[in-house]
């Protein structure tokens, strides 16, 4: 029997050969050279004479040959509002990997994969509208983005769809710059040899440390220079009011904090997000000099280092609830009971002066740092920050820059007690 | 009791008409499959459509090709069905046939049904080389993002592969000493990448369980055609060495009296096994299941024939892993599950039920 030998072969072969041949086939997608639109003599600049020849033809039709279903073509009006804001000319931007991106039209169609991108989008005033796709968890948050809740789907930093983004043809896409660095390169890659004429913007926008640099330069992006400013004046205030209030403290007569995420005794040392955001407030980790930044304790170390204060964060694994989408305090009253019913934690300093705190993540996590940190910062320090309630200025930031009916004191979940 | 050679030829006749309707079936349901798969996604394109992009865009490559015409740019439906969705298909093909190939390889050398890349170590070793790449990442400036991962990954595979066979050689290269350095290996690398998770931030941890549960979204061409030159150049080795690959199965002392060099063909064996791993879990991350399952049920069929059996398998690997990469597309669309979640759903109820109706398992 030797036939199936030889046979078998020839099977295979063939079969590989036609996977193969596919292969070498495939050739890149050309992109096409960009130009400015109405640039006739392509050199760069959108000049009156080219504009206005385009402008009178247009008015003549729609107004002296009464023509109505004459329609403002795409190409005059964004010449026009080049010509208007960008000096007539290409308008280079940046994003936060440093990546210069060269525009020659405003952006008039984007999809945002992050929240935060989106949230901060939402706070410099860009035109919902003119957001075609958003990521997966943006919506499911049904009530703080309820604007793009009919928006298409483009998945999320864990599995992009591909798809839907080609399919949506954006001018550009907003994705992380560092966060989940390899997966948020991949993606970029990916957009951009399937289709190069679709921008990848890359933000993160959960940084205290470079959160108003971040957005200056998204502001840049989306054409919203001068709503940036006003952003980046009421993170001022606030970190200004903390830094005045807590700046003098030195580090002996700093509050203590016991910070636990919502992994039980998970901490934050050196390093963390966590633990930059508790420093800003004026406090220390008791836990600052742990190693990984994000170290399992045991819970022995926490009776014996007796922390002040103690913050138990909530809004994802175990305990996701709480925040924007959920107004039931009950549970989390019911972390705040089970925490201090500890073995041993009653004999804790925290625990008896009734400095233990839930905190919401959505009000930590991302651009609304500023709202946590405020929080914690009243919480460590409550005779400096007598006069200020975090609330007010949390409902400042939903009305002035969120623009969304809600009410943070009737609604939501954010901190207990 | 004799039989004449009239009845033999009958016998014959009869196990090759059954190879052929397995093979004819599995080449269908191959075609069939790749024929849904490629009308599965979320953009909004009918089945119609799919396909005339299909051809539209191969017409145009063929010309691109072997008439040097110019590139065309593309619509939007020839970007979805060609960028996204073919290779992701042929790659779950090819990846399959591999997986499956190797499984096969190494539970023919190791005499033990249990082996499989998985058991060996291997792709908890490239595992670890892909969370070290992925935590560890900042280490090395030159080597950054997802070319890092693979690479690490299979270099990690490849040391995995080649510490077994030293180990193994030390203590005489008995098959139970190859699964025992495996799996002690296994716990090795399992216990270092739960380390680097540990030490890693919340996203880094959590990247690493997704490269492990094993995906197909991040096929490429290129990727395809890397995968699709190593299975060229090894399957047909494989498939000429297939009678010194029964030998060995029959235990070394046979294989060596019927003069097959034991010690060489062992090593290469595993090498080529290991690698054909290798390559494919290092762009997909960790597909283990399939070089388990896959030349099992191939095993019932066809029985331990290895000339039969390699390419059976390998057919069978294909149709499970397209079948579960279909699958894991639709069932709970628009997201898609990881594939190597999928297949052990796919592959274990039949698997069971096969081992159940028949009571043994073809060994």
């Amino acid at each position: 029997m030797k036939f199936p030998d030889k046979k078998a072969i020839l099977i295979i072969l063939l079969f590989m050969a036609v996977l193969l041949l596919t292969t070498p086939v495939y050739a890149e997608v050309q992109s096409n050279a960009e130009i400015l639109p109405l640039d006739k003599n392509t050199d760069f600049v959108i000049s009156s004479d080219e504009l206005a020849s385009d402008i009178l033809s247009y008015l003549t039709e729609k107004y002296l040959d009464k023509n109505e279903r004459v329609k403002l073509g795409t190409d005059l009006s964004d010449a026009a509002y080049i010509y208007a804001n960008w000096n007539g000319k290409p308008k280079t931007v940046h994003d936060s990997k440093g990546q210069a991106v060269t525009l020659y039209r405003p952006l008039k169609k984007v999809a945002v994969m992050n929240g935060e991108t989106l949230e901060t989008i939402r706070s410099l005033g860009f035109d919902e509208t003119k957001i075609s796709g958003v990521g997966k968890y943006s919506l499911e948050e049904k009530v703080f983005f309820p604007e793009y809740a009919n928006k298409t789907n483009i998945g999320s930093v864990w599995s992009p769809d591909y798809e839907k983004i080609m399919y949506l043809s954006p001018d550009a896409v907003f994705i992380y710059a560092d966060f989940m660095v390899d997966k948020s390169d991949e993606i970029e890659e990916k957009i951009q040899s399937m289709n190069p004429s679709i921008k990848v913007f890359r933000f993160d926008l959960f940084n205290p440390s470079t959160y108003l640099e971040e957005t200056k330069l998204l502001a840049r992006v989306v054409d919203k220079e001068k709503e940036v400013d006003k952003l980046a004046l009421f993170y001022e205030e606030q970190i200004n009011l903390i830094a005045l209030a807590t700046g003098n403290i030195s580090k002996e007569q700093q509050t203590r904090v016991y910070f636990e995420s919502w992994d039980d005794y998970k901490s934050c040392a050196t390093g963390s997000g966590y633990n930059e955001k508790i420093n800003l407030a004026g406090g220390v980790s008791i836990f600052e000099d742990a190693t990984p930044a994000y170290p399992l304790v045991n819970p022995e170390e926490i009776l014996i280092k007796n922390p002040d204060v103690i913050i138990k964060l909530i809004g994802s694994g175990k305990l996701n609830f709480g925040g924007y989408e959920d107004s039931d305090a009950g549970r989390a009253s019911g972390v705040h009971q089970t925490i201090i019913a500890r073995a041993g934690w009653n004999n804790l300093d925290g625990v008896k002066e009734n400095r233990v705190h839930i905190l919401s993540n959505d009000i930590l996590g991302g651009p609304e740092y500023i709202i946590g940190i405020l929080y914690l910062a009243k919480w460590l320090y409550p005779e400096e920050f007598e006069n200020v309630d975090p609330a007010d200025v949390h409902q400042r930031y939903i009305t002035e820059f969120q623009h969304i009916a809600f009410d943070v004191r009737e609604n939501g979940v954010f901190v207990a007690p | 009791m004799t039989i004449d050679s009239e009845e033999f030829h009958a016998h014959c006749n009869k196990i090759k008409a059954k190879y052929r309707t397995f093979f004819i079936g599995l080449t269908f349901l191959l075609i069939l499959l790749t024929g849904i798969g490629v009308t599965l996604g979320s953009a909004e394109i009918s089945i119609v459509q799919s396909y005339q992009a299909l051809f539209n865009g191969f017409s145009e490559r063929f010309c691109q090709f072997f008439f040097g015409a110019e590139p065309g740019t593309g619509s939007m439906t020839e970007i979805i069905i060609w960028d996204i969705r073919l290779h992701r298909v042929l790659f779950a093909i090819a990846a399959g046939f591999g997986l499956a190939i190797a499984g096969t390889v190494m539970q023919g050398i190791l005499r033990n049904p249990l082996a499989s890349p998985f058991t060996l170590g291997i792709s908890s070793a490239a595992s670890c080389g892909a969370s070290v790449a992925i935590i560890l990442s900042g280490g090395f400036a030159l080597l950054s993002g997802s070319i890092a991962t693979t690479i690490l990954a299979f270099i990690f595979a490849m040391l995995a592969a080649f510490g077994i066979y030293l180990m193994a050689r030390h203590k005489g290269l008995s098959s139970s000493a190859m699964i025992l350095a495996g799996i002690a290996l296994m716990y090795l690398f399992s216990a270092v990448t739960s380390l680097l998770q540990y030490i890693g931030s919340a996203d880094q941890a959590a990247a690493v369980v997704y490269w492990m549960f094993g995906s197909l979204d991040n096929t490429t061409w290129p990727k395809l055609g890397m995968v699709c030159l190593v299975l060229l150049m090894i399957v047909p080795y494989l498939l000429l060495k297939a009678w010194d690959l029964n030998a060995l199965s029959e235990g070394t002392e046979v294989a060596k009296s019927i003069g097959v060099p034991v010690e060489r063909e062992l090593t290469i064996f595993m090498f080529l096994a290991s690698l054909i791993t290798a390559v494919i879990i290092s762009f997909t991350g960790t597909i283990g299941f399939i070089g388990l399952v896959a030349p099992h049920i191939a095993r019932m069929v066809t029985g331990n024939d290895n000339r039969i059996l390699i390419p059976a398998s390998g057919f069978m690997g294909a149709a499970i892993l397209l079948g579960a990469d279909c699958l894991s597309r639709t069932i709970i669309y628009p997201s898609v599950i990881p594939v190597g979640i999928m297949t052990a759903f796919l592959g274990v109820p039949f698997f069971l039920y096969l081992f159940l109706r028949r009571g043994d398992t073809g060994w």
